[in-house]
């Protein structure tokens, strides 16, 4: 009996073996099985374009694999699979930049570059921007605008003991933070430094500013902000901003919004355990009689969506149709309240919109003051500071200087052609982006 | 189509392993055929008509040669084949090398560089190129009769498991079974080559491409940056690399052709056991050791000429190989770098290894670390900038490497150096080579098979870093 059945359990055993090989296309075709789909991947393949050219160069065959690799059956769970062991096994995360420190904290590389100082921009340039910025709050304080910058932590600063061993015994010097906080203070910046708060209140706070798996504040953290920030605006503008307050509170390990991106975007089979976690009830009260809603612009990166996403602080507190410009890009007609998604840029133009405003708040993370408000304040100099005929002379100075180097010459034909615009064109560009360097 | 891709391993292979095994007999060639020039064709399509057409002329002219009465027809024939084949494999691989230095040359003599259409590679010459050789001088020398149907002789040569990068197998290792392999037919060879093949699978997607990746990314820095440690590293990283890729390959190879009824012969028999290079040479792509024993060292005179004739034999072998491998100065320099290992074994290493037993396996495998730097690098130049930081670069902390990369280096160092144990080299052969299988072992083979693959199948479609070295060559 055994004898005989051997050979048919091993062809069984053969069948089942093919029918591992063959599910993923047959899943890919018909989709039996439902998988989730993976967080943060990027664009799919498209299906390429059969051509004899393509054929013969193996253009086509190769974008095909892709299109094919994307698509097939499974791709989740053998993803997630490979991504759960090496998190498992060697606690590496497979998602760009992402680390994980003690107690399981997830965080950005950059993030913790950023904070040791590695992406230093130089005090000159800090010395610079903050200059014009104050220029321009000035101007603008002047058609009773008021423009704020709000410094916001982020989760390397917040959880600097907790880096991954690497990390932690590295040398930490001057960061761009730290250079921008002081001289902000120094010029007379309106500058509200979230991020020194948040670690005055690491240690007394209820429950977790920064969740375990999210690299953004939590929803509790962006309420005790919320709170801090609008005050200070209130303040600084001498605005009544409508009311709010918090009305008991949900603690719970089910995390909600942002507080668990990162972890979400390691694209485990098994969700790392997050923090307990406290969501506040907030309530907001209607406008008083006589009360205004003052106009909002908000400049901001991606923790600006917190402010709309995880409680609707801006369309409450604010004129609902504020305007948010994501890295300092207007987001694209519709709803300005929907977070994600990349920025779609659109016409505008921006000496009228800052005009319309009664509050301009600008807000970037620690990590991110390397581009310190993404060209914001520059731009706004120069709308209320257009360039001199002594700029544009020592600008065309530039450009002559320029044209002797062949090396940078070359570089700019290449550019030109590799872009399809015009050398002159270009030189111009660079010659005032080099005179912005050095402009007064 | 590398058969570690998604393509290859879900639509390719299923699709034809099903057809194949559904297919009676007498049609499994067909079948086979068919499937290995739709393999082809997918990544040369511009040279199978130069490719089946040099076929055609080979197959004819051995044809001629096996019914040539008189032994200098014969010879004719021989020669004009070899040289064919050996003048289209110096056209597409040498042509760039030889036009490049002659230009060099040409501009050192304060002469104009020279201009040329580059010539491209097809995939998978140097490998086919010595089959059809095997078949030749296999048939001359009258080890085998020439096949009688071209289509057979079409599968020797395309067979898609070993056409891009081996095992070169000789004709008279597989001709039988072209036309005839009911023996191997059994679902054992078939669970067992799947088995084989998952194992391959998984060498070159789950350690090879995870060394690899920082292997590549330290030869990439400049060697200024290099410490002593971190150069050796990476050639040690590189080192392993090489070996689980391309012994990886060749078991998904064998593993394949074992599904399909055939045996092919090994290729690798942990190679960095060896204790000396002499022995490396004979557990180190075995088949093209055998090929250029077989073809070209025994020619040339073997170990029957005097002793200064042999070492000069041995050289010219080993620099010959080098440049096989690529057409390039630093492979020469490789080629002539382990042949002269190999003089050095005949003149006393091989004595002092003796004396040294097991612990010769140290410096061996030290002596192949130094060899792959200058097989790795981009150039000559830049493998002897890379071989002095390795000896002069000083000493520094290493950098921060992930607990993965120390990982899989263990485990690579694990799998590569166990078999010293003869104990687990047998255990090894006899899990691989294995004949009749117990259902207990059936189960336990198809079991790790399936883990291997999902596992392989996860490492591939998360990296989109997964390239096979050899298909340069």
């Amino acid at each position: 009996m055994a004898a005989s059945s051997s050979p048919r359990l091993k062809k069984l055993l053969l069948g089942v073996l093919l029918l591992l090989l063959i599910l993923p296309a047959i899943q890919a075709q018909f989709g039996w099985f439902k998988t989730a789909e993976l967080d943060g991947y990027a664009e799919q393949a498209p299906h390429p374009d059969f051509t004899t050219e393509g054929l013969l160069d193996n253009s086509y065959q190769s974008a095909l694999e892709k299109y094919v690799e994307d698509r097939i059956g499974f791709r989740e769970l053998f993803i997630r699979l490979r991504n759960q062991l090496a998190y498992s096994l060697f606690s590496v995360g497979k998602a760009s930049k992402v680390l994980i420190g003690d107690d399981n904290i997830l965080l950005d590389e950059t993030a913790i570059r950023a904070y040791l100082g590695q992406d230093f921009k130089g005090q000159a340039e800090i010395v610079r921007n903050v200059r014009r910025f104050k220029a321009v709050q000035d101007t603008m304080a002047k058609q009773n605008i008021l423009l704020v910058f709000a410094i916001v932590p982020d989760k390397a600063n917040y959880y600097s003991t907790q880096f991954p061993d690497r990390f932690k015994h590295l040398p930490r010097s001057t960061s761009n933070y730290t250079a921008y906080a002081q001289e902000m203070r120094i010029k007379g910046v309106n500058l509200i430094d979230l991020a020194h708060v948040f670690r005055q209140w690491k240690d007394t706070a209820a429950y977790p500013l920064f969740p375990r798996g999210g690299i953004h504040w939590s929803g509790y953290g962006i309420t005790r902000a919320a709170d801090t920030l609008f005050r200070y605006i209130e303040h600084k503008g001498q605005l009544d901003l409508p009311d709010f307050h918090g009305e008991g509170r949900e603690v719970t390990y089910n995390t909600r919004d942002t507080d668990a991106d990162v972890a979400d975007a390691l694209n485990l089979l098994v969700r790392p355990k997050p923090f307990q976690m406290a969501y506040p009830n907030i309530v907001f009260s209607e406008p008083k009689a006589g009360q205004q809603k003052p106009n909002l612009l908000l400049i901001a990166d991606s923790f600006g969506w917190g402010l709309i996403g995880f409680y609707p602080f801006l369309p409450k507190l604010f004129n609902e149709k504020f305007q948010f410009w994501y890295y300092n890009r207007a987001v694209g007609p519709g709803d300005p309240t929907q977070p994600g998604g990349p920025p779609v840029e659109r016409e505008l133009d921006r000496k009228t919109e800052l005009l319309k405003q009664r509050v301009v708040l600008v807000m970037f993370t620690q990590h991110n003051l390397g581009t310190f408000d993404n060209g914001f304040s520059a731009s706004a100099y120069n709308i209320f500071f257009p360039l001199t005929a002594a700029d544009t002379a020592q600008i065309h100075q530039i450009e002559q200087k320029m044209k002797q180097s062949t090396a940078l010459q070359d570089s700019l034909w290449q550019e030109a052609n590799a872009t399809n615009r015009d050398y002159n064109e270009l030189l111009h560009e660079r010659a005032v982006q080099r005179y912005e360097q050095i402009r007064p | 189509m590398v058969f570690s891709s998604t393509l290859f391993l879900f639509y390719f292979l299923p699709g034809f392993l099903l057809l194949y095994f559904l297919a009676p007999h007498r049609l499994k060639n067909a079948v086979a055929l068919l499937a290995s020039l739709g393999f082809y064709a997918w990544g040369g399509l511009p040279f199978l008509a130069l490719f089946l057409a040099s076929v055609v002329v080979n197959f004819v002219l051995i044809r001629f040669m096996d019914r040539a009465a008189v032994p200098w027809h014969k010879r004719i024939y021989l020669i004009i084949s070899i040289v064919l084949n050996v003048a289209m494999l110096f056209y597409f691989k040498y042509a760039n090398f030889f036009l490049e230095n002659a230009s060099a040359v040409n501009s050192a003599l304060g002469g104009a560089t020279l201009t040329w259409q580059k010539v491209v590679l097809p995939i998978g010459i140097s490998f086919f190129t010595f089959e059809k050789l095997t078949y030749t001088i296999d048939v001359y020398r009258g080890v085998n009769r020439p096949l009688r149907s071209f289509w057979d002789f079409l599968l020797y040569i395309m067979l898609f498991p070993k056409m891009i990068a081996g095992p070169i197998v000789r004709f008279h290792e597989i001709a039988g079974q072209l036309t005839d392999r009911r023996a191997f037919d059994t679902v054992d060879h078939k669970l067992a080559g799947l088995f084989r093949f998952g194992v391959g699978l998984a060498k070159k997607v789950l350690i090879a491409n995870v060394l690899g990746a920082e292997a590549d990314r330290l030869f990439a820095l400049p060697p200024a940056e290099l410490s002593a440690p971190l150069a050796w590293l990476g050639a040690v990283a590189y080192t392993f690399q090489i070996y689980f890729d391309f012994s990886g390959y060749s078991d998904m190879a064998i593993g394949l052709g074992r599904i399909m009824g055939f045996q092919f012969p090994e290729n690798f028999n942990n190679p960095y056991v060896s204790r000396s290079i002499t022995e490396f040479w004979q557990r180190w792509h075995i088949t093209l050791g055998r090929w250029m024993r077989d073809y070209l060292y025994i020619p040339l005179g073997g170990n029957r000429v005097s002793a200064s004739r042999l070492y000069v034999n041995l050289w010219t072998v080993f620099i010959l190989s080098g440049f096989w491998h690529g057409a390039a100065w630093n492979f020469i320099v490789w080629g002539a770098f382990h042949g002269l290992f190999l003089v050095l074994d005949r003149l006393f290493l091989l004595r002092v290894s003796q004396r040294l037993g097991v612990l010769s396996v140290v410096p061996t495998f030290l002596v192949t670390v130094v060899g792959w730097v200058l097989f790795r690098a981009e150039s000559l130049g830049a493998a002897l900038a890379y071989l002095q930081r390795m000896f002069g670069g000083g000493l520094a902390p290493l950098p921060y490497f992930t607990t993965e990369f120390w990982a899989i280096l263990a485990l690579a160092a694990g799998f590569s150096f166990m078999a010293a144990l003869p104990r687990v080299e047998r255990w090894e052969v006899s899990l691989l080579a294995g004949e009749r299988l117990a259902l207990p072992r059936a189960v336990g083979l198809s079991v790790a098979t399936a883990v291997l693959l999902v596992l392989s199948a996860g490492a591939i479609l998360g990296s989109s870093f997964n390239p096979f070295i050899y298909f340069r060559f």
